[in-house]
C-alpha cells in the first residue's frame, strides 16, 4: 500500500508544534470541507486531512508514525508495516463523531489498527448513513425511471477482504427534483452486533441538458427562428420534455424576446413553465437568386438598425 | 436486505411535517443542538412550543449540514448561522450564473 506522508498532507514541517498542526488543520478544513468547498475531490482531500490530523495531533500516534517514517518506510511505494509491528498498539482511532462515519485508509489501519474491528468487542452500534449523489436526466425526472446503481463498499469483512460492490435498483419517482433526496432504509453502513444499519441517501442532481436550462421548476429553451418568422409572426414547432408543441409567434416579435408556454416546465403541482427565447438566425446566401431576395428587402425597406445610435 | 422503503424528501413543497424527535433521529443529533439552531434562526419550525414544532423537510438537509460544519470547523452558533446563510447565497448565485452562462452559450453558439 501507499505510504501517506501526513506532514505533506497538512503542509507542516516535521518539527511543527501541536499548535501549528492545529492551525494548519483549521485552515485546510475550511478550504476542503465538502459542504463549503467547490474544489475537485474535496471530499477525499478532507478525509485525508482528517486522518493526518488524527495522527499528528496525538503525541503517541505521532511518535509511532515518526518512527516508521524515519525508518525509511516512506521511500518505498509499497509500504508494509515492519515485522513485529503490533496492530493497534497505540490505541484505536477516536473517529470524528456521528456526522462522518469516518473511514480510515488501509495505510492508517495497518499502523493503528482498525476502528471498531468486525467483532466490535461485544458492543452494538448503529451503522452510519451513506450519502451519494445521483445524476439524472430531465427526462428521467419528468417521467420517472428505474436506475441500477453499483456502489463500491468501504467495508471489509471479518477477514479484512473488501466487501463486494452493492447493486441496488432504485426507483426514481416521477416529478423528483434536484436537491431532493431518496432514502433507502438500511442500505448504509452495517450496524455492529445486530444494531440497525445506517441509511443510504441519494441526493438528486440534474445532468446538464442539451436543450433546456433549469430554474426551479421552469425550463428555458433557446429557439432559433428566421427573421421573417419574427416579423410576420406564425406558428412554429418547439421541443418540450413531453414532445413537440406548436408555438405561435406574434407579428413584430423582437429578437431575444421570451415567450412562455404555460405548464410545459417540470411536472409538479402546479407544473413549471417553459420559457422560449427567440434567437434570430440568418441564412447564409450563396446564389444570385437568394441575394436578389435580400437586395429587394434592402432596397424596399426603410430601415436603419442603428437609428438609436444617431448615426 | 430489501430496499423497499423509499422516502422522498420534498424539500420545496413538503408540509412542515417533522417533529423535533424525528429530526433528531434523521440527523442523528441531540435535541439541545436543534433547540439552539432554532434560537439562532438557522431552523424555522412551525408551531410555538417545542412540543408543537414541525420542521419542513429542507430542515433535514440544513441540520445535517449545520452539524457537520459545527463539528468539523469548530464553529460557534453565530458563526454557523452566518456560514449557512452565506452558503445559501452562494448556492443561489452559482445556480443563476450557471443558467445565464448556459443560455449565453446557446445564444452565441460558443460552447
Amino acid at each position: 500500500m501507499r505510504f501517506i506522508d501526513y506532514y505533506q498532507v497538512m503542509g507542516v514541517a516535521e518539527n511543527a508544534s501541536a499548535d501549528e498542526v492545529k492551525k494548519a488543520y483549521r485552515r485546510l478544513a475550511r478550504k476542503y470541507h465538502p459542504d463549503v468547498s467547490k474544489e475537485k475531490d474535496a471530499e477525499n482531500k478532507f478525509k485525508e486531512l482528517g486522518e493526518a490530523y488524527e495522527v499528528l495531533k496525538d503525541s503517541t500516534k505521532r511518535a509511532a508514525y515518526d518512527e516508521l517514517r524515519r525508518d525509511g518506510a516512506g521511500r518505498s511505494d509499497d509500504f508494509t508495516p515492519p515485522p513485529g509491528w503490533a496492530r493497534g498498539r497505540t490505541g484505536s482511532a477516536s473517529g470524528h463523531g456521528p456526522h462522518h462515519a469516518r473511514q480510515f485508509s488501509d495505510f492508517f489501519e495497518a499502523i493503528f489498527g482498525r476502528e471498531h474491528a468486525a467483532d466490535g468487542g461485544g458492543f452494538t452500534m448503529a451503522g452510519g448513513d451513506v450519502h451519494h449523489r445521483l445524476s439524472i436526466t430531465l427526462e428521467e425526472a419528468q417521467h420517472g425511471a428505474t436506475r441500477t446503481l453499483t456502489l463500491q463498499m468501504d467495508e471489509r469483512n471479518a477477514q479484512g477482504v473488501p466487501v463486494a460492490p452493492k447493486i441496488l435498483k432504485v426507483t426514481v419517482p416521477k416529478g423528483i427534483r434536484a436537491g431532493q433526496e431518496i432514502r433507502l432504509k438500511g442500505q448504509g453502513h452495517p450496524g455492529l452486533n445486530g444494531a440497525p444499519n445506517g441509511d443510504l441517501y441519494l441526493e438528486i442532481v440534474f445532468a446538464p441538458h442539451r436543450l433546456f436550462t433549469i430554474e426551479g421548476r421552469d425550463l428555458s429553451l433557446v429557439l432559433p427562428v428566421a427573421p421573417w418568422e419574427l416579423v410576420l409572426g406564425g406558428v412554429v414547432t418547439a421541443p418540450t420534455l413531453d414532445g413537440a408543441v406548436k408555438l405561435t409567434i406574434p407579428p413584430n416579435s423582437k429578437a431575444l424576446q421570451k415567450l412562455r408556454i404555460s405548464g410545459k416546465g417540470l411536472s409538479g403541482d402546479p407544473p413549471g413553465d417553459l420559457y422560449v427565447i427567440l434567437q434570430v438566425v440568418v441564412p447564409t446566401v450563396s446564389t444570385d437568386h437568394d441575394r436578389e431576395l435580400f437586395r429587394a428587402l434592402a432596397d424596399g425597406l426603410q430601415f436603419n438598425p442603428r437609428a438609436a445610435l444617431e448615426v | 436486505m430489501a430496499s423497499d422503503e423509499l422516502i422522498v424528501f420534498d424539500f420545496e413543497h413538503g408540509p412542515p411535517a417533522y417533529t423535533l424527535e424525528e429530526v433528531c433521529a434523521l440527523c442523528r443529533i441531540q435535541p439541545e443542538i436543534i433547540v439552539e439552531l432554532v434560537d439562532f434562526g438557522v431552523l424555522n419550525p412551525a408551531g410555538a412550543a417545542v412540543t408543537e414544532w414541525r420542521f419542513p423537510a429542507q430542515s433535514i438537509l440544513r441540520t445535517r449540514r449545520a452539524a457537520r460544519l459545527r463539528h468539523d470547523l469548530e464553529l460557534n452558533l453565530p458563526g454557523l448561522a452566518l456560514a449557512l446563510d452565506l452558503l445559501d447565497d452562494i448556492e443561489s448565485l452559482r445556480q443563476e450564473v450557471e443558467v445565464l452562462r448556459a443560455q449565453l452559450e446557446r445564444l452565441t453558439g460558443e460552447r
